[in-house]
């Protein structure tokens, strides 16, 4: 994306609103627990860099995102294509069982899995892998199904076999969908991170960070925390579409 | 079936029939298997030994069952549902209302140049970690549950609203101009009708979204007597029945959501990028 001048003046230009009106209106008329001003916040990011607790709360949050978002898309194309590669039976026997897994609010099961396996790494981990995994599933059966019954048994009318059939036209029709589900899968893996790290109560990771510093009405704390957790993620949004748009340059809708 | 019968008989019947046929015996096996399925996974869990799967984790099936008539009859389902409901109705009153006004302000070319990168940063916000602002400005209360879910709430409909002001018939626009219109005449007669598919469409995706976010924060904020309260109690008095019956009543209202939007919230993907899902 090219950056003209204009598209530089305008982020300097919000940016300097941002600060103008946090520092000038906010900061000084709330009381201290509520809003601190931004030297605060930029004081605290560079005592946290002094100190390494930076680095420290970035790596857990991160890697809990990215672990359990390799783990969930791995883990949903595998059963997404069991399933959609199997007997419509098998489709249509769970899709209820599915539907309400994947509309339910996942966080609910982190209070389960908090008196199963405590805190640590790995809940939460699996929690992110949960997560990831029933996004990625629905996407990748949805796109399995939706192929064109025409160009299936045009096909078949040619005399393919199955595994043709599947390799040649359901695979790369539910890649596109898959490529779609991972522009937004990584974004939402942090946040289920950050998610998890809160209700978990614990205080690694930025998520840890936040439930700390909030309970203890640390305000700058949390400021700080939510300004790197925002960073990360603006970050993961922008690689997640460039790679998106790398993978599927002349993107058609799936179809 | 002897060639005579097949031929007196109308021509609808014998190409409805069979098929009708076919469809309800399906219907059935797929309502046999999941039956048996489910019986299957219920008789597992039974009987799996104390040692991998604790009762205090996760209660047995009769101990799930008994939890939720339990809640049934005493009443604190309902109550919970009322308070999650609350939140999500408050949330959703504040919050849509805030994003369309977001949108049409952006309508403005200055505004939208002003507040573009505002609203893209406000857009990388982990929302779920807003919870820990809230609690510092609103209390240990139901508003910072209420605020929550507007947060997530707002940014739907912004999306939405912006969608369906860029799918504006611009010819009609230029009509309507051209004929000294009036801003609310063009409100009435072009925008909000034009609009309507959209706001619906956002609807769809704000209600479970909203009632998710609802959820998380009585997770984190056991104030009000919501779903996400109860769930907590029951966590932490180690009641892993009462726990699973909370659960297994979100998902179905979730489920009931989804249905009753018509929502197939797999069509997500194609939504109008309205951020994360719970």
């Amino acid at each position: 994306m090219r950056r003209s001048a204009s598209d530089g003046l305008q982020w300097v230009a919000a940016a300097v609103l941002f600060y103008v009106v946090w520092d000038q209106l906010l900061a000084p008329s709330v009381s201290r627990a509520f809003i601190v001003p931004p030297w605060r916040v930029w004081s605290r990011i560079e005592e946290w860099s002094a100190n390494g607790v930076l680095v420290s709360l970035i790596l857990t949050t991160l890697s809990e995102a990215l672990v359990g978002l390799a783990i969930g898309v791995a883990l949903g194309v595998l059963a997404a294509l069991v399933v959609g590669l199997s007997p419509r039976l098998v489709g249509d026997v769970i899709e209820p069982a599915v539907t309400a897994f994947y509309a339910a609010p996942k966080f609910v099961l982190i209070p389960l899995l908090f008196v199963w396996m405590s805190n640590g790494f790995l809940p939460r981990t699996l929690f992110v892998v949960v997560a990831v995994f029933a996004v990625i599933f629905v996407n990748t059966v949805t796109g399995l199904r939706t192929v064109d019954p025409d160009c299936v048994r045009m096909l078949q009318l040619l005399g393919a076999t199955r595994a043709q059939i599947a390799t040649k036209l359901l695979l790369p029709h539910a890649m596109g969908y898959v490529v779609t589900a991972l522009t937004f899968a990584a974004p939402f893996a942090l946040t289920i991170a950050i998610g998890a790290e809160i209700l978990f109560g614990t205080r690694d990771g930025l998520g840890g960070m936040l439930f700390n510093a909030s309970q203890r009405f640390d305000a700058a704390s949390v400021l700080a925390a939510l300004l790197v957790a925002t960073i990360l993620s603006a970050v993961l949004i922008v690689l997640s579409a460039r790679f998106g748009a790398l993978v599927q340059p002349a993107r058609q809708s799936p179809e | 079936m002897s060639a005579d019968s097949s031929a007196t008989q109308p021509a609808f019947a014998r190409s409805w029939l069979p098929a009708l046929v076919r469809m309800t015996s399906y219907r059935l096996l797929v309502v046999g298997v999941r039956l048996v399925l489910l019986g299957g996974i219920l008789v597992t869990w039974h009987s799996v030994p104390e040692s991998v799967v604790p009762s205090y984790a996760v209660g047995r099936p009769v101990e799930v069952a008994s939890a939720l008539v339990g809640l049934l009859v005493s009443g604190s389902l309902l109550t919970a549902l009322l308070a999650t409901s609350t939140s999500v109705a408050l949330g959703m009153l504040v919050g849509a209302p805030a994003g369309i006004a977001l949108a049409l302000a952006m309508s403005i070319r200055p505004i939208r140049w002003l507040l573009h990168p505002l609203v893209t940063i406000a857009y990388a916000i982990p929302k779920v970690g807003l919870i820990s602002l809230f609690i510092m400005w609103l209390g240990i209360n139901q508003q910072s549950h209420i605020a929550l879910v507007t947060s997530f709430v707002m940014f739907v409909y912004f999306y939405g609203t912006r969608q369906a002001l860029a799918e504006i018939d611009q010819d009609k626009m230029a009509a309507l101009i051209l004929m000294d219109a009036k801003p609310l005449t063009i409100t009435r007669l072009l925008l909000l009708p034009a609009s309507a598919p959209h706001l619906y469409a956002a609807t769809r995706i704000a209600l479970p979204l909203g009632f998710g976010a609802s959820v998380f924060a009585e997770l984190r904020v056991p104030a009000s007597k919501g779903l996400g309260t109860l769930l907590s109690n029951f966590a932490n008095s180690l009641d892993g029945a009462g726990a699973l019956a909370v659960m297994i009543v979100v998902a179905l209202v979730a489920y009931s959501l989804d249905v009753g939007l018509g929502a197939r919230l797999r069509q997500h993907t194609e939504s109008i990028g309205a951020g994360v899902e719970l």
